[in-house]
C-alpha cells in the first residue's frame, strides 16, 4: 500500500551534479619544488597556472602543511583571462634561523577553480582542484648522501649511473664509487671504478662507469660509494638481452608404428642462468591434428643440453610426412619451431634427428697437406739429382 | 746451363716481388705523402680519404668526381670535415614541459651525405625520484631536427648539443645549450556534469550504461596523477553524505589501461565530505590518458521534491 503511494507520488526531482556544462581544465607547473634550508633564507618561487581551455578563470591558491608558517602567497586569488595561456603566481618562503629536525618537510600548494555562483543560490563551488608540492630539505648533521644505482642499457653497453645528493651539512671532498658486477651464481664478472668528485653542501653530482658486456644473461651490480671515509652500498639487478632456447636435436629411439613414440627433444639455452622450460607440441598434417601434448618442465642449466620428453600414440598414424609444431615456453618468453616428421614403420626422422655424418672438410685438408708434402719431397729429390749431375 | 736458368728465374722472381711490393705501397690507403708546391704555397697531405697517383705527363688513379677535383696535375679531396652546426631549440636556458621535445638546429656544410649526432645529457635532477634518463645519444639523423621518443625526466636540467658527420668523419660539437623540463599537473574534465533528469522517489540510476554519460577526467600534464573525490554538500536533503544514496567509482573510458585498475576505486564507494582515492596513476600519454568517474544516485523515499544539486571536487596530484 505504501509502495503504491510512493509510485503515485512521483515527484520531479532533477538532480544536477556538477553544474557546469563545459569542459573544465586547470594546470600547475612545476608540480613540485624543492628548497634547501639555509638559516634565514628568503626565496620567491614562481609557479605557472595553465589555462588549457582558454577561458576566463578565477583560481584560489593556498599552501598548507609543514611549511605554512614560513610561506606566503602574494595573491591568493588569481584571475586568468581567456587569452592568457599561462599565468604566474608567486610564493615567498622565509625560513627561520634553524630547524629542529633534519629531513624533508612538505606543504601542499592547492589550486582550485572558483565557479560563479549559480543563480538563486549563494554557494560557491570549487572544481577541479590541483595539488602541487613545496618541499624543504633540512640537512642532516655531518656527512650524509642519498643515491640510487641506475642501469642505463644500450644493447650490450651498460652505464652505471649514480646521481648523488649531498643532504648533509658538510661539503664532500672525495666521492668515488666502485661497481662490482656479478652473475646470478654470485661469480664476479667485472670490477669498475668511477672518477672521483667533490660535492658541496646541498648540491648534487653524478658518478658513472661503463661496462661492455660480452654475454647476455641475468646480472646484478653492487655499487659502493665512498664519500670522505663513509660509504653507501647500492644494489641493482639487470638483464642483458633476452634468453633463447634452441632445439638441438630430436631423437625417437626404438620406434614401431602403432606403439607409443617417445620424442627426446634436446634443448639448449643461451642464458647465463638456469631457466625452467617446457614444450607445447602439436603433430599435424594439413588441418588435421594428430597429437597435442605438453611436456613436463625441466631446469635448463646454462650451455648444457637437456631433454624434455614428448609421448605420442601412433595407433592412428600411417607412414608419411607430418609436421611437428613445438613451442618452448619459459618465463622470459618462448621460441617456436615447425619441424617436418617422416614417419616410417620403424623410425621417425626429423631434420633435427642426428645422422651419421662424414666430415668432408678435414679429409680435403689432410689430402691437400699430404699432396704438398709429396710435392716437396719430389722437388728435393729432383734438386739432389741436379746436384749429383 | 741449368744453374744459369735457375739463377735467371730467381732474379726475375725477385724483380717481380719488388715490383709487386712497390705497387702495393703506392695503392695502399695507408700510404701518405706530402706534396709541396712552392709557387702556390700549397701543402697537401694525403690521408686515408685521399689517394693519388701521379704519372709524368698525365694523371692516373682517381677520376674526377663530385668530391675530387683536378688541379695542377694532381687530384685532391675537397670535402673535409663538416662545419659546426648552430642549435635552435630548445633554446638555451629555456623551460619546457614537453618530455619528448623536438630538437632543432641549422644544417652543417661540407661534403655530401651529412648526418647528425644528437647528444642530450642530464645535468641535474630535483631529487632521486625524478632521476631516470641520464644520457640520450642518437646518431645517423638525416634531418636537422629530431623528436625524442625516449622520455626526459621532469624537474631536471639537460644539456644538449649536435655535431655533423660526413664521409670524412665528425665535425665539432655545437656550443652546448641547456634547458629545464618542469613537471606539469594539468587536468581536464571533458564531461564535467551529469544530469540524471527526473527520478521517482525510491528509484535509482547510474552512469555505467552511459545514460547519462559519466564524468570523464583527462590527464593533460606530463606526469602520472592520482585523483581523489569529495563533495561539499549532500545531494539529498534527507540523507547526508557518506551513505549509499550517492556513490561513485572509477571506470574505463574508450582509452583502456589509462590507469592502475587494482589501485583505483573500481567498486561503488560512498561520496563523502573528505577526499577518497578514485583513480590511481592516470597516465599522461595522449593515447591513454582518459578515465571515467561513474556516479550512482538512489532517491530516498522521504526526499522532498525539487532540484537537487551537489558539487564534486576532483583533486589531482602527482602519483
Amino acid at each position: 500500500m505504501k509502495h503504491h503511494k510512493i509510485i503515485r507520488l512521483i515527484l520531479i526531482i532533477a538532480t544536477f551534479l556538477l553544474l557546469s556544462q563545459i569542459a573544465l581544465a586547470l594546470g600547475l607547473s612545476p608540480a613540485k619544488k624543492v628548497v634547501y634550508f639555509e638559516p634565514n633564507k628568503e626565496e620567491t618561487i614562481t609557479f605557472n597556472l595553465i589555462n588549457n581551455e582558454n577561458k576566463d578563470l578565477k583560481v584560489f591558491v593556498e599552501a598548507n602543511g609543514d611549511l605554512t608558517e614560513y610561506t606566503q602567497i602574494t595573491n591568493n586569488l588569481v584571475t586568468i583571462n581567456k587569452n592568457e595561456k599561462t599565468k604566474e603566481f608567486k610564493l615567498k618562503i622565509s625560513l627561520p634561523e634553524k630547524f629542529e629536525k633534519p629531513g624533508l618537510f612538505e606543504s601542499i600548494i592547492k589550486v582550485s577553480e572558483i565557479l560563479n555562483a549559480e543563480e538563486g543560490t549563494t554557494q560557491i563551488s570549487t572544481k577541479p582542484s590541483i595539488k602541487g608540492k613545496l618541499q624543504l630539505r633540512v640537512p642532516f648533521p655531518s656527512k650524509y648522501i642519498e643515491s640510487r644505482l641506475i642501469i642505463d642499457q644500450n644493447n650490450e653497453k651498460i652505464r652505471f649511473v649514480m646521481p648523488i645528493f649531498n643532504y648533509g651539512s658538510e661539503d664532500l671532498n672525495d666521492v668515488k664509487a666502485f661497481v662490482k658486477i656479478f652473475n646470478n651464481q654470485n661469480g664476479l664478472i667485472k670490477e669498475l671504478e668511477t672518477e672521483s668528485t667533490s660535492i658541496g653542501r646541498s648540491s648534487q653530482a653524478k658518478l658513472s662507469a661503463v661496462w661492455q658486456a660480452n654475454n647476455i644473461g641475468s646480472y646484478y651490480a653492487i655499487a659502493d660509494i665512498n664519500y670522505d671515509g663513509e660509504s653507501l652500498e647500492l644494489k641493482e639487478r639487470f638483464d642483458i638481452g633476452v634468453p633463447f632456447i634452441n632445439i638441438t636435436k630430436i631423437i625417437v629411439n626404438n620406434f614401431r608404428l602403432g606403439d607409443i613414440a617417445r620424442f627426446d627433444i634436446y634443448l639448449k639455452s643461451d642464458w647465463n642462468d638456469m631457466i625452467n622450460a617446457y614444450a607445447d607440441a602439436i603433430i599435424f598434417k594439413g588441418d588435421k591434428i594428430y597429437l597435442s601434448y605438453k611436456t613436463d618442465s625441466i631446469d635448463l642449466v646454462p650451455q648444457r643440453e637437456d631433454a624434455v620428453y614428448l609421448y605420442g600414440d601412433t595407433a592412428n598414424i600411417i607412414e608419411g610426412d607430418y609436421n611437428l609444431n613445438l613451442t618452448i615456453r619459459y618465463p622470459q618468453g618462448e621460441s617456436k619451431y615447425v619441424v617436418g616428421l617422416n614417419v616410417n614403420k620403424d623410425s621417425i626422422i626429423t631434420r633435427l634427428t642426428p645422422k651419421r655424418i662424414v666430415s668432408e672438410k678435414p679429409l680435403i685438408k689432410y689430402l691437400t697437406v699430404a699432396i704438398v708434402i709429396l710435392m716437396i719431397i719430389a722437388a728435393l729429390l729432383r734438386f739432389k739429382k741436379f746436384k749429383k749431375r | 746451363m741449368n744453374y744459369k736458368r735457375l739463377a735467371l728465374f730467381a732474379v726475375l722472381s725477385m724483380i717481380l716481388l719488388a715490383l709487386s711490393i712497390s705497387a702495393a705501397q703506392i695503392n695502399s690507403s695507408n700510404y701518405k705523402q706530402t706534396i709541396s708546391i712552392s709557387s702556390g704555397g700549397i701543402t697537401n697531405t694525403s690521408s686515408e680519404n685521399y689517394m693519388q697517383s701521379i704519372t709524368v705527363g698525365g694523371i692516373a688513379g682517381q677520376t674526377e668526381s663530385e668530391n675530387y677535383k683536378i688541379s695542377l696535375g694532381f687530384q685532391y679531396a675537397v670535402t673535409g670535415l663538416p662545419s659546426e652546426v648552430s642549435l635552435i631549440s630548445p633554446a638555451n636556458n629555456s623551460v619546457i614541459t614537453n618530455r619528448t621535445p623536438m630538437f632543432d638546429w641549422n644544417a652543417a656544410v661540407g661534403g655530401s651525405n651529412i648526418t647528425y649526432e644528437l647528444l642530450i645529457q642530464r645535468k641535474s635532477c630535483q631529487d632521486l625520484s625524478s632521476c631516470q634518463t641520464d644520457l640520450i645519444n642518437i646518431t645517423n639523423i638525416k634531418d636537422t631536427n629530431y623528436t625524442l621518443t625516449e622520455m626526459l625526466d621532469v624537474d631536471a636540467v639537460y644539456n644538449w648539443t649536435v655535431r655533423a658527420n660526413n664521409t670524412d668523419g665528425y665535425g665539432s660539437y655545437a656550443d652546448v645549450f641547456n634547458f629545464t623540463v618542469n613537471s606539469l599537473i594539468s587536468v581536464t574534465l571533458p564531461t564535467s556534469s551529469v544530469n540524471f533528469g527526473t527520478l521517482a522517489l525510491g528509484s535509482n540510476d547510474n552512469t555505467t550504461d552511459d545514460s547519462p554519460i559519466p564524468i570523464t577526467i583527462e590527464n593533460d600534464g606530463n606526469i602520472n596523477i592520482n585523483a581523489t573525490i569529495y563533495a561539499n554538500e549532500s545531494l539529498w536533503e534527507s540523507k547526508s553524505l557518506n551513505t549509499s544514496f550517492f556513490q561513485f567509482k572509477a571506470g574505463n573510458s574508450t582509452e583502456i589501461n589509462a590507469f592502475n585498475w587494482t589501485g583505483s576505486a573500481t567498486d561503488w564507494l560512498n561520496v563523502t565530505s573528505y577526499s577518497i582515492g578514485a583513480i590511481k596513476q592516470l597516465n599522461f600519454s595522449d593515447s591513454s590518458d582518459l578515465a571515467e568517474i561513474e556516479l550512482y544516485v538512489s532517491v530516498p523515499t522521504d526526499e522532498t521534491a525539487g532540484t537537487k544539486t551537489s558539487t564534486l571536487v576532483i583533486e589531482s596530484e602527482a602519483s
